[in-house]
């Protein structure tokens, strides 16, 4: 069993215009960092919420995905060079690889463990909690910071061709951080991550084996209609809604997670689906 | 015990028997490449797979991808579906921009109206990979800059060991990439003649593409002489583009990876080092291997044979070590003439004979990114 | 005119600099014209990716191309030598 022992929200749905992110990064960390963009201070943000008044062991690896990644160095540097013809910035080429944002916060943090940058298809979050998962049951790391960043660009149209989702989508922002330990001293709660896809059976299965009171979230890309379905189903299920406070973006089940244990007491299981294969987190916060 | 049973390379040291002939000879080929560093062209020395036109075209990458997972399949005499229960890993520098976008030449504002409604990113490439083999297992891409497939595969290795998954098929890959070259360019990193690490006059890096597989078990699925001990993975923030010159942050990891695979450092027989020839990456490695090792081991960069593959070395490199040391030996450290005063000892001058033994890989790459893992070949 | 008795090209020297290394918290009248930038006496804590970034200003805001940024940091150390060097005479 692993245990959530620290959990940060940062969630925006931008009004047409890009946070400016500089300010609140002074503000909340009272530090001005030079060559970091927006997707990096984006991270330090997040990171910085869920962790940054408390005393981390400096060994505490960091493990943070993304659906896109620093997308806007990249416009910019892609334009530059194709377009515009003129050479980019060194800072802007270091920049290109997002793991420099894990080594930004890192440095933020005072960090020196191991640092991943992880990329998935279709289960960014899972996929990178089940790496988290993995280690920290191996007892190859003792406490892990797994973060979730992804930023809103400016051109929300491009945005959504290239992240597959229809044009009345709204795209927000957000970095949604948890760290996770083996231990279960001064948790806030447990997590545990079925650590394969499941067909719709087997989800049916282990639907019909959760306590009643269960909360279910569902993620972005599922059918309005299999949710009904599987609401209906389940009776004894309780929906956990969280759409109305958020927009889309590709990390959002960590912002589902720590949405819940900030305002609900129970369990959750969180459901996403992508190409008919499910995979399934469950975290409780009932002591 | 995690087992390595065996690994695919594609780069610029040609087929298999023309990659032993180069390691066991010393003499790799290399190519040249113009590199366009804001209006002023440049050309320098360059480590290509083959002569194909190079675009960023994702249909390419997948080829490379095939080549080599269908050339490892059918050296081990494996069919895609009796690879039941398979993690794939792949690791990339380059993963999060020249590949994630369909970049073509003619990018103008129009392109926002042409592109298709499809998502991409840099997890793209193992997904249509692992639909077009049919794998359906976890599967997961890494980058952490030059330490990208290393880590793929020290993240495989866990998950073999949490029984997660049976088999893991961990991938490396580096191909021509404008960006980065021109990116080294305006870094003022790159060698305008050769890769000579660990020289008193070495001048920078060398290039190189290198697309690789290599599939992991656990020994009790499938034995192997050959075997995965162990290794650590760290982040040092002294700086974004550099090792602390110290060798501190390098020597950590080094001592971390022997103690998490249970070896002692007298046991190492060899070292593989990173060995960029850039001037403070060398001087780094050298530091912390002096810190970790009472006594050095004969070290190598494997670099001046096929360049400095960014992300794609974690796996390349490990091959070229397995395959020389299958042969019989571990090749010299090539482009060393005059060693820097400032190190004890040269790295391997003359072919090792070596047919077993304990070797420490290690790979180091911006955003503080250290890494280093012990494999071991039993003797028969 | 000798570019370090040219006040204007030293303020846009120093406030290109000032940009491009991020460096908020310094005015262009912090920066003396003869103190080397890249010593500590500066104050600056500039770094080889500030050389860097100082080389690709010089070349879009000034037209000056400069190959090696080693050679640039031992030859052009002080604003009156920068400004020497883009403007000789």
């Amino acid at each position: 069993m692993i245990y959530i022992h620290a959990i940060g929200i940062h969630n925006t749905i931008p009004d047409n215009q890009l946070p400016d992110l500089k300010c609140e990064l002074k503000a909340l960390s009272g530090k001005v960092y030079r060559r970091i963009d927006h997707f990096i201070q984006l991270a330090i943000i997040g990171a910085h919420k869920a962790v940054g008044e408390l005393n981390l062991s400096p060994q505490t690896a960091i493990y943070m995905t993304s659906g896109q990644g620093d997308i806007m160095v990249f416009d910019r540097v892609r334009r530059q060079r194709y377009f515009q013809k003129m050479l980019s910035k060194p800072v802007d080429f270091v920049n290109l690889s997002s793991n420099a944002a894990g080594f930004y916060v890192a440095s933020h943090l005072g960090l020196k463990g191991k640092n991943l940058f992880l990329l998935h298809h279709h289960f960014p979050v899972q996929v990178t909690l089940l790496a988290a998962q993995n280690a920290l049951n191996l007892r190859q790391q003792k406490a892990i910071l797994v973060g979730g960043v992804d930023e809103w660009i400016p051109k929300p149209e491009l945005a959504k061709k290239l992240l597959g989702v229809d044009e009345a989508t709204v795209l927000g922002e957000g970095s949604n951080w948890l760290l996770l330990k083996a231990e279960a001293e001064a948790a806030l709660a447990t997590f545990a991550l079925e650590p394969g896809t499941l067909d719709k059976i087997e989800l049916q299965r282990l639907l019909l084996s959760v306590e009643a009171g269960t909360f279910l979230a569902f993620g972005s890309r599922f059918p309005a209609a299999e949710v009904a379905d599987i609401m209906l189903i389940n009776k004894g299920c309780k929906r956990y809604h969280f759409e109305a406070s958020c927009a889309y973006y590709e990390t959002l089940p960590l912002y589902v997670l720590n949405r819940f244990l900030g305002q609900e007491q129970g369990r959750l299981l969180h459901l996403d689906v992508s190409k008919g294969r499910y995979m399934v987190m469950r975290v409780d916060n009932n002591t | 015990m995690i087992t390595i049973l065996g690994g695919e390379l594609l780069c610029s040291l040609g087929d298999a028997s023309e990659r032993f002939d180069a390691l066991r000879t010393g003499k790799p080929k290399i190519g040249t490449i113009n590199v366009n560093v804001g209006g002023a062209k440049a050309t320098y020395p360059y480590y290509h797979i083959d002569e194909t036109p190079r675009k960023s075209d994702p249909s390419i990458v997948d080829s490379y991808l095939d080549r080599v997972v269908n050339g490892l399949l059918e050296k081990l005499k494996f069919k895609p579906a009796s690879l039941t229960n398979v993690g794939v890993f792949l690791g990339s520098s380059s993963i999060d921009y020249s590949l994630a976008w369909p970049i073509e030449e003619d990018v103008d504002d129009d392109f926002v109206a042409r592109c298709k409604r499809e998502r991409v990113g840099g997890g793209k490439y193992l997904e249509s990979l692992m639909q077009r083999f049919g794998f359906t297992g976890p599967s997961l891409t890494f980058n952490t800059a030059c330490t990208s497939s290393a880590n793929a595969l020290m993240s495989a290795a866990s998950m073999l060991a949490g029984n997660i998954i049976d088999y893991a098929l961990v991938l490396g890959l580096e191909l021509y990439s404008p960006t980065t070259l021109e990116g080294f360019a305006m870094m003022q990193l790159l060698s305008p003649d050769a890769i000579c690490p660990f020289d008193k006059n070495r001048n920078g890096i060398v290039l190189g593409e290198a697309v690789s597989a290599v599939l992991l078990s656990r020994e009790e699925i499938m034995a192997s002489p050959w075997r995965y001990l162990g290794g650590k993975s760290s982040c040092e923030t002294y700086s974004v583009t550099s090792a602390d010159p110290s060798g501190a942050g390098v020597a950590q990891v080094m001592r971390e990876a022997l103690e998490d695979s249970g070896t002692v450092s007298e046991a190492i027989i060899a070292v593989k080092a990173h060995g960029t020839a850039s001037n403070l990456n060398d001087l780094a490695e050298m530091c912390g291997m002096e810190q970790v090792f009472k006594v050095l081991p004969p070290y190598l960069s494997l670099k001046p044979y096929l360049g400095h593959t960014l992300g794609g070395c974690g796996v390349a490199e490990l091959l070229l070590m397995m395959e020389s040391v299958d042969a019989g030996f571990i090749p010299a450290s090539l482009n060393c003439k005059t060693l820097d005063s400032k190190f004890s000892q040269a790295p391997i001058g003359n072919l090792m004979s070596v047919t077993s033994g304990h070797i420490m890989l290690n790979y180091f790459g911006f955003g503080g990114n250290n890494t280093s893992f012990i494999i071991e070949k039993t003797a028969p | 005119m000798k570019g370090s008795l040219d006040e204007a090209l030293k303020r846009r020297l120093k406030i290109m600099i000032i940009e491009e290394c991020e460096k908020e918290e310094v005015t262009p009248d912090d920066v003396d014209d003869d103190v080397q930038l890249f010593s500590d006496a500066s104050g600056l804590e500039l770094d080889s990716l500030d050389a860097l970034q100082i080389l690709m200003g010089l070349q879009i805001q000034f037209g000056i191309r400069l190959e090696d940024s080693k050679a640039f940091r031992r030859h052009v150390t002080t604003i009156n030598e920068l400004a020497d060097f883009i403007q000789p005479d």
